[in-house]
């Protein structure tokens, strides 16, 4: 570090030295005048008109280079430009929040649209009419079984969840309806025991021996309309 | 945007070219006459000094033009323009560096640097050496020339150049 310190210090002397020197250099003071250089000498026509290539020379060098300087003066100018963009956007939550929400309603619906298809739930072909197409808004599938007697699909939003069921065949089905409301409505023309416990609903329809059930925690009106969304 | 970016032409008028050619065309002619003597040959040094100019145009900046740093630097490359074109005229051999002697007691040039404390001392140094390295000197440290430019200013090596610069 010392000796850089040193070498940096003897260069600048010699710099300064150099350049005061210039003052009193016989070169620089012999050719000083040029009013009276002007008077010396008329220059040919012919160095006229090499002196016109000699410029283009120098035009096309300087061109090039002042191209150069604009280029990396833009590129540092867009730079800029796009980073303070950045940072005001992120500083000022009304510019931030809809920004947030956006990606976060891209997130919810490509979700959502993932869960209504055939493909993405895994369930054979022979299930698929059996499958509500309605999925409340914000419900995604989590979990998702097959047998040979049938399946079932659990969906999550937050803390609410539904699972909804079909089987082919099925027995009498035990439902929990102590403490909670019993009642029967008609949903698509075929009649449904309703029972409403707690937060908790539960819609129990039979067709024959088929047997379509759903229970979760979100309203009746929504149940409703995921069962009114099934090919029975 | 158009605010940062800067005009090719100076506020002064003219490209950092023209005005050096104003400014100096007359003192790099009158420095290669007076070693040419000869009106037509000293036109053509100018020229070719133009022309070693225009390649270290980038170098030069342009609140340099019109200091005697800028008037140095022409005139450096005028002379040494007009020495070679003289011995090509006069068919006379390029001299060849010839190796000198270290003599006993000479002090490292480091040693030299940092005993030096005398400002006037290191200018009289100066003074003291030999035209040739004088002028390496001067484009390496001055104006800040690479051993290439310089080589290429002078028409010489860049072997030679290094060598100059650590004599001098």
């Amino acid at each position: 570090m010392n000796t850089e310190l040193k070498d940096k210090k003897s260069d600048l002397l010699l710099e300064l030295a150099l350049e005061e020197r210039l003052e009193h250099d016989p070169d620089i003071l012999r050719y000083r005048s040029s009013e009276e250089l002007e008077t010396v000498h008329r220059f040919s026509e012919e160095h006229d008109k090499r002196m016109k290539k000699i410029f283009k020379m120098a035009e096309r060098t300087e061109k090039r280079a002042a191209r150069r300087k604009r280029k990396l003066q833009m590129v540092a100018g867009i730079s800029l430009f796009l980073c303070i963009s950045a940072v005001t956007v992120s500083q000022v939550e009304a510019f931030r929040l809809p920004i947030v929400q956006f990606f976060m309603e891209v997130k919810e619906r490509s979700t959502l649209i993932r869960s209504q298809t055939d493909d993405s739930l895994g369930i054979s072909s022979r299930y698929e009419r059996y499958i509500p197409t309605y999925v409340p808004e914000g419900y995604a599938a989590a979990e998702v079984e097959e047998s040979g007697k049938g399946f079932y699909i659990r969906y999550e939003r937050d803390q609410d969840w539904y699972v909804y069921y079909y089987w082919d065949k099925m027995g009498d089905l035990e439902a929990d309806a102590e403490n909670g409301t019993v009642r029967e409505e008609i949903i698509k023309n075929v009649p449904a025991i309703v029972i409403q416990k707690e937060n908790e609903v539960r819609i129990n329809i039979s067709i024959d021996v088929q047997r379509f059930y759903l229970n979760g925690t979100l309203s009746y009106e929504e149940a409703k309309k995921v069962m009114q969304s099934i090919d029975f | 945007m158009i605010v940062l970016c800067d005009m090719i032409d100076s506020p002064e008028g003219g490209s950092k070219f023209s005005q050096i050619y104003k400014l100096y065309r007359n003192t790099i002619y009158s420095v290669a006459f007076d070693i040419i003597k000869n009106e037509h040959d000293a036109e053509d040094v100018l020229e070719e000094t133009l022309i070693k100019v225009i390649g270290i145009l980038d170098d030069i900046d342009e609140e340099m033009i019109g200091t005697a740093k800028c008037k140095n630097l022409m005139i450096t490359i005028a002379k040494h323009k007009a020495i070679d074109y003289w011995r090509k005229m006069k068919h006379l051999p390029i001299p060849m560096e010839v190796m000198e002697k270290q003599t006993s007691g000479c002090k490292d040039a480091e040693e030299l640097c940092i005993e030096v404390e005398d400002y006037q001392e290191l200018i009289q140094c100066i003074n003291g050496l030999d035209e040739r390295y004088r002028d390496v000197l001067n484009l390496k440290v001055l104006h800040h020339l690479s051993s290439k430019q310089i080589a290429d200013l002078l028409d010489t090596t860049e072997a030679n150049v290094n060598m100059r610069f650590m004599r001098a």
